[in-house]
C-alpha cells in the first residue's frame, strides 16, 4: 500500500507531512489515520502537521485530524497546523474548527508557539 | 439551466465529481467552487457509504433556481426507518445529537424527510459528532435539505444552498 505521509523528527518537535496528496478525503482519509498512528507509535513530541499541497478537506479528513490531535493531546504534547489553504481554512471555519486547531503561516511560526 | 451527470458508486468517484463540478460551477450561480465541492461531495459520499447497490450509479444534477441553488444527489440506500411513534407528519426527533448540537429530522409525508439544525450560539465543534458528521457539514452551508425516499424508485438527497 503506498504511503501518504512523511514524519520528520527534530529535537523539539516532528513535522507530518503529505506526499502527493491534494485531498485529504473519505477516499484516503482513514488510510492516512492509520498511517499517521503507526508513526507517532514511538514519537513523544509536539507535532506540527503542514498541509502544504492540500486543497480539499471532507468531514472525513477532518475527523482524522481530531483523532490525531487527540492522540498528541492524550501523549501530554501540543499540536499545530500550517501552510493552510485559504480554501481549507473556510472550510474549518465552517465546521467550527479553528478554536481547536492552533494554525500557523509556516513551520517555523508553528515551531515558535510550541515554546 | 439544469446539469446532470451520473457517477459509479465509488469513494473513488469523488475525484471525477471535483472535476466535474470545477466546469459547471462557474455556469451555476455564483458560489465559491470549495463550497459547491464541499456540499455536493458530502452528499455523494454520504451516498455511497449507504448504497445497497454498489453496481448503480449515482446521479448528481445541479439547477438554478430563482433564490438559490438545488443540488440533488441520488443513492440506493434504504432510506430513513422512521421511529414507529413518530409516524405522524410534522413530528421531529433528533437524528444525531451530541450535548447542545442536534440534527433534527422532521417528516413532512410519508416519503420526505426534512432536516435542520439545532446548536446554541457557540457552535459545538462538528469533530466531535461520531455519526452523521456530513449531514451536519452541509447543514451549516444550506438553507434547506431534504431527503425523499421511495420504494418504488430512487431516494435523493435535495439540498437548496
Amino acid at each position: 500500500m503506498a504511503t501518504h505521509t512523511k514524519l520528520q523528527l527534530f529535537d523539539d518537535y516532528a513535522i507530518l507531512s503529505f506526499k502527493e496528496l491534494q485531498n485529504l478525503d473519505a477516499n484516503v482519509a482513514l488510510r492516512v489515520k492509520a498511517e499517521v498512528k503507526g508513526l507517532l507509535d514511538d514519537v513523544n513530541k509536539d507535532l506540527i502537521i503542514s498541509l502544504n499541497g492540500i486543497e480539499f478537506i471532507d468531514s472525513t479528513g477532518f475527523g482524522s485530524l481530531i483523532s490525531i490531535l487527540k492522540l498528541i493531546k492524550n501523549k501530554d504534547k501540543k499540536l499545530a497546523l500550517c501552510m493552510v489553504s485559504n480554501e481549507v481554512k473556510e472550510l474549518m471555519d465552517l465546521m467550527q474548527l479553528n478554536s481547536i486547531f492552533k494554525v500557523y503561516a509556516d513551520v517555523n511560526l508553528a515551531a515558535a508557539s510550541f515554546k | 439551466m439544469l446539469h446532470i451527470h451520473s457517477f459509479a458508486c465509488k469513494l473513488s468517484e469523488t475525484n471525477r465529481l471535483a472535476e466535474w463540478l470545477r466546469i459547471v460551477g462557474p455556469q451555476v450561480k455564483e458560489v465559491p467552487y470549495h463550497k459547491l465541492r464541499f456540499m455536493v461531495h458530502e452528499a455523494f459520499v454520504n451516498a455511497v457509504k449507504f448504497s445497497e447497490f454498489p453496481d448503480h450509479e449515482i446521479v448528481v444534477m445541479l439547477r438554478n433556481l430563482d433564490e438559490s441553488l438545488e443540488i440533488i444527489v441520488t443513492d440506493t440506500g434504504r432510506g430513513f426507518k422512521l421511529p414507529e411513534l413518530k409516524d405522524e407528519t410534522h413530528q421531529t426527533w433528533p437524528l444525531a445529537k451530541h450535548d447542545e448540537v442536534q440534527i433534527l429530522a422532521e417528516i413532512k409525508n410519508t416519503n420526505t424527510l426534512s432536516f435542520s439544525l439545532n446548536e446554541p450560539n457557540t457552535p459545538v465543534q462538528v469533530g466531535l459528532l461520531e455519526h452523521h458528521r456530513g449531514l451536519l457539514s452541509i447543514l451549516r452551508l444550506a438553507k434547506q435539505m431534504t431527503y425523499h425516499f421511495s420504494k418504488s424508485s430512487f431516494n435523493y438527497l435535495r439540498i437548496d444552498f
